[in-house]
Formats: C-alpha cells, sequence, structure tokens
C-alpha cells in the first residue's frame, strides 16, 4: 500500500512539475472580506454580577441602620436621666486652675536715696521698690491650642450636634452660658470661675472635644471626647480616635511602586483613621493613579459623636 | 506471423490480467494537479508607468499564493474564505491538504488591504501548520482593524 501511494506521490509530482514548470504557484481564489455593517457587531454581553451581601456585623457605627438603633438606645438612655443638659466645650481643655495665666519670674527693686540741695536744708530722704513680674499663659488655655478654620470648625461642630439634636439631646453653647452667668454679677466674662460656676449652673454635663494635628492620622489630625458631670466632676465617656470604633490602620498592606509591591503593614501599625476612607483611581498617561480622598470633617464629626453617644449610652444603662 | 499474433495476443491477455489482478482504490484526497494548475489565475499589478504593461503577474487578492516551489505540487488549498467577527474584525480560514504520503509542515501569513490596496495593517506573523500523509488542516488569521479591511492574500510556503 505504502509503495502504491509512493508512485502516486511521484506520479502527481511529476505532472506537477510538468504544469507548473511556468515557476509560479497553483494557489486557491478564496470569497472576498464581506462588508461590515451594524447588524454583524455583536452588542456587548449582560453582565450578570451576583455580589456577595455585606457582612452585616456591627463594625461601623455609623452606617444608616446602626444609627438609628444608637439614636434610638441614647434617646432611651437619656430620657431615663431626665434630659440633662449637655455643655460643649470645642477645642478648650478645662484648665487645671481658674486663671489662665501664671508668674514665671518675678523681680523686685528696692532703691534708697537723699537729695540735698538748695538754700534751705534739711536734705530729704526717700525709699521705694518697684516689682517686675513675668508671666505666662497656661498650655491648656484655649488660644494655645491649635486652631482651624472658622469655615472647618462650623463644619464639624455641625457634624457633632446633628446626632445629638436628632436623639432629641438638649445642647448649651459654653459661650452662652458664660455670658450669662457674667452678666448676672459673678465674675468677668472668660475668667475661669465664670466657667466653673456657668457649667454648675447651666449645665449637667460637659462635653469637651480636643483635636490636635498627628501626622500618624491618615487625615491629618486625631481627636478626643470626653464627658464629665458638672456637679462631681465624674468621668461618663472617654472617646478616643486611636479607639474609636471605624478607625483603625489603613486596609491596604501593600503599595504597589516603580520597584514592585512595597509592604506597608509595618508603616500601618503606627497609622490611624478612618476604616472606610475613601479611594478612587483616575487613568492617567502612566497608567490607574488611586487618590485618596479624606472624609470629611462633618462625617468625621458625625463619627466621634456615634461613639460618644453610644459611650453615654453605656454609662447610663449601666448606672 | 501467426506466432508473432500470438505472442502479441498472450502480451495482451497478460497485461489485462494483470491490469485487474493490481487494481485498488485510491485513498481520499487525491489531487489532480493538473486541474489544480488550470485553475490559477493570474493578474497584472498596476503599472509603474500610466498605460503602460505590467511585467509582473501575481496571484490575485482574496487567495493564497503558494510561494515555495518545494511545496508547490504537494499541498492544495481547498477553500478560502473570509467572515466577520461579532466585534468586526475579519476572520479569514482556508484548508489546506497534504496530497502527498509524507507528512509536511507549511507557513503561512496574511497581508489584510484596504479599499485601495494598500496594506491595512502590518502582515501577520508566519503560523505552521502540521499536515500528515493526506489530511487537512485549518490556517486561521484574524485581522486587527474593523471598516479598514478590505481584502486579503494569503502567502504560503514551506516549514524549515
Amino acid at each position: 500500500m505504502t509503495a502504491y501511494h509512493k508512485s502516486w506521490g511521484t506520479f502527481l509530482l511529476t505532472w506537477g512539475l510538468v504544469l507548473g514548470s511556468g515557476g509560479t504557484a497553483p494557489a486557491q481564489q478564496g470569497g472576498a472580506v464581506p462588508p461590515l455593517t451594524q447588524d454583524i457587531i455583536a452588542p456587548p454581553p449582560v453582565r450578570k454580577v451576583e455580589m456577595m451581601s455585606r457582612d452585616s456585623t456591627p463594625k461601623n457605627p455609623a452606617a444608616p441602620q446602626q444609627t438609628e438603633a444608637l439614636i434610638a438606645r441614647f434617646h432611651a438612655a437619656y430620657a431615663t436621666r431626665k434630659r440633662p443638659r449637655l455643655a460643649l466645650y470645642w477645642n478648650r481643655a478645662l484648665a487645671e486652675t481658674l486663671d489662665e495665666w501664671y508668674g514665671t519670674e518675678r523681680m523686685v527693686v528696692t532703691g534708697q536715696g537723699t537729695r540735698s540741695g538748695g538754700p534751705h536744708p534739711p536734705m530729704q530722704r526717700g525709699q521705694d521698690t518697684t516689682v517686675f513680674e513675668h508671666q505666662r499663659r497656661l498650655p491648656g488655655a484655649p488660644s494655645s491650642r491649635p486652631q482651624a478654620g472658622e469655615t472647618w470648625a462650623w463644619e464639624f461642630e455641625d457634624g457633632f450636634q446633628k446626632p445629638f439634636l436628632d436623639a432629641g439631646a438638649v445642647l448649651v453653647d459654653r459661650v452662652a452660658i458664660n455670658r450669662l452667668t457674667g452678666a448676672e454679677g459673678a465674675s468677668t466674662p472668660g475668667g475661669g470661675d465664670v466657667d466653673i460656676k456657668a457649667l454648675r449652673q447651666m449645665a449637667d454635663y460637659m462635653v469637651e472635644i480636643l483635636y490636635v494635628g498627628s501626622g500618624r492620622s491618615t487625615i491629618g489630625y486625631e481627636l478626643h471626647a470626653r464627658v464629665l458631670e458638672t456637679r462631681t466632676g465624674q468621668i461618663l465617656a472617654n472617646v478616643n480616635s486611636r479607639n474609636m470604633a471605624g478607625w483603625g490602620p489603613p486596609r491596604e498592606r501593600y503599595e504597589v511602586g516603580p520597584e514592585g509591591f512595597r509592604d506597608l503593614e509595618e508603616e500601618n501599625e503606627e497609622r490611624v483613621g478612618p476604616v472606610e476612607e475613601r479611594q478612587h483611581y483616575k487613568a492617567g498617561p502612566h497608567g490607574f493613579k488611586r487618590h485618596k480622598k479624606p472624609p470629611k470633617p462633618y462625617h468625621v464629626a458625625n463619627r466621634l459623636a456615634y461613639n460618644v453617644m453610644k459611650a453615654l449610652a453605656d454609662a447610663w444603662e449601666i448606672r | 506471423m501467426n506466432r508473432h499474433a500470438i505472442v502479441k495476443g498472450s502480451t495482451v491477455l497478460v497485461m489485462f490480467l494483470s491490469a485487474s489482478a493490481c487494481q485498488h482504490m485510491e485513498p481520499a484526497p487525491i489531487c489532480d494537479m493538473g486541474a489544480i494548475a488550470s485553475q490559477r489565475t493570474l493578474v497584472s499589478v498596476p503599472a509603474a508607468v500610466p498605460g503602460g504593461a505590467s511585467p509582473l503577474q501575481e496571484m490575485p487578492l482574496n487567495s493564497v499564493s503558494i510561494t515555495d516551489h518545494r511545496i508547490l505540487n504537494k499541498v492544495y488549498v481547498r477553500n478560502v474564505t473570509a467572515r466577520r467577527t461579532p466585534s468586526g474584525t475579519v476572520e479569514l480560514y482556508a484548508q489546506v491538504i497534504n496530497c502527498t504520503d509524507h507528512p509536511l509542515q507549511t507557513e503561512a501569513r496574511t497581508q489584510f488591504y484596504d479599499a485601495g490596496q494598500a496594506p491595512a495593517e502590518p502582515v501577520s506573523a508566519w503560523k505552521r501548520l502540521y499536515l500528515p500523509p493526506r489530511t487537512s488542516n485549518i490556517y486561521r488569521e484574524f485581522s486587527l482593524g474593523t471598516t479598514s479591511i478590505h481584502a486579503y492574500m494569503v502567502e504560503m510556503r514551506e516549514g524549515e
């Protein structure tokens, strides 16, 4: 069979060479390219994406359904305390002393002299004492704390007050109660004693909200809030942005760089900030670039308020 | 004279008997290279001088041109077809038959042309086809462009 095929192959080859002796190749004429019409183009496939449902574990107290429950809980606990008045201290720590000023050095100059002259003695003798005192403002005084812009403060205060107002809390303003107390003749408004008198007379709880600039924070600042009972000085709640729910080290562990992936775990241990920090990607000439957008002060303050509310509700329910 | 006629008759008889005894069916595919060559039509490319005759004859567009004389009479291109893909690009496929009793390797590449018969995109890379004895294989290529593609030309050579 093989020999037969070989003979046939030789036969075909021979005839082929005879017929193709012109040096050109036999080939097959094919079909033309069909024109491109719109009905040829297939529509993009319909994508069916089924997303997994988000974990409903209460990790983020700022989630809508959790905030509603928290406000209701705070409202109930607040009502059992007969709706106490809450005085808000914005970035103003309660000073240790009543006076914001203290002396660091004092110089006493004492002089004695005799004056004589003129046609009529007697001589005059004199003695005088002059005291120089150098005073400093207390470190905790409001003017020494880092101050943010006014519009930033408005947004922050708005974000903090909103959850409390939603829960029906009675909020009083520090400046207003100071002025009212001062107008009653207690002392000069702004003095330390007026602060205390105003707090004792016109508020039941003092909410102190402090913020400091921090390079470790992903949003550039850290927050601290505490709630004191004005009558007794008892601390009811203490919320720090470092242990606040919803804050923590950034989620990303690796960063893509020109030399490959970079482990960020060690760096992130030092950093704190909102976990759900918004990110988006923007296309550029060198590919996609990640842009981080820190949350607005309103949302940061909102979250701080919810954490304070939770701490207060915990404290009131226990007591 | 009679003896001569007997010898001739015997020879014819022996030839007839031997021919009938050796009759086999030829396994397909069977390539009639003479017929294949007769189907070939060459066209003249446009002349360098307007109005003049072109000295160059080549295969027309939308065809497979076997450029290697070593496989000239060994393979047969059964059909060449082009169609549009759902994305609008052109899919080209050609069925190539190995007419010999020996394994063959061929290579092919495609140049796509636009409406003005200018190259629409770079020529494709050579693709290798493996052809066992008397078998066929499919050469397939896709264009990169969509609206710019109006014609094609496939070149085929033996795989080294």
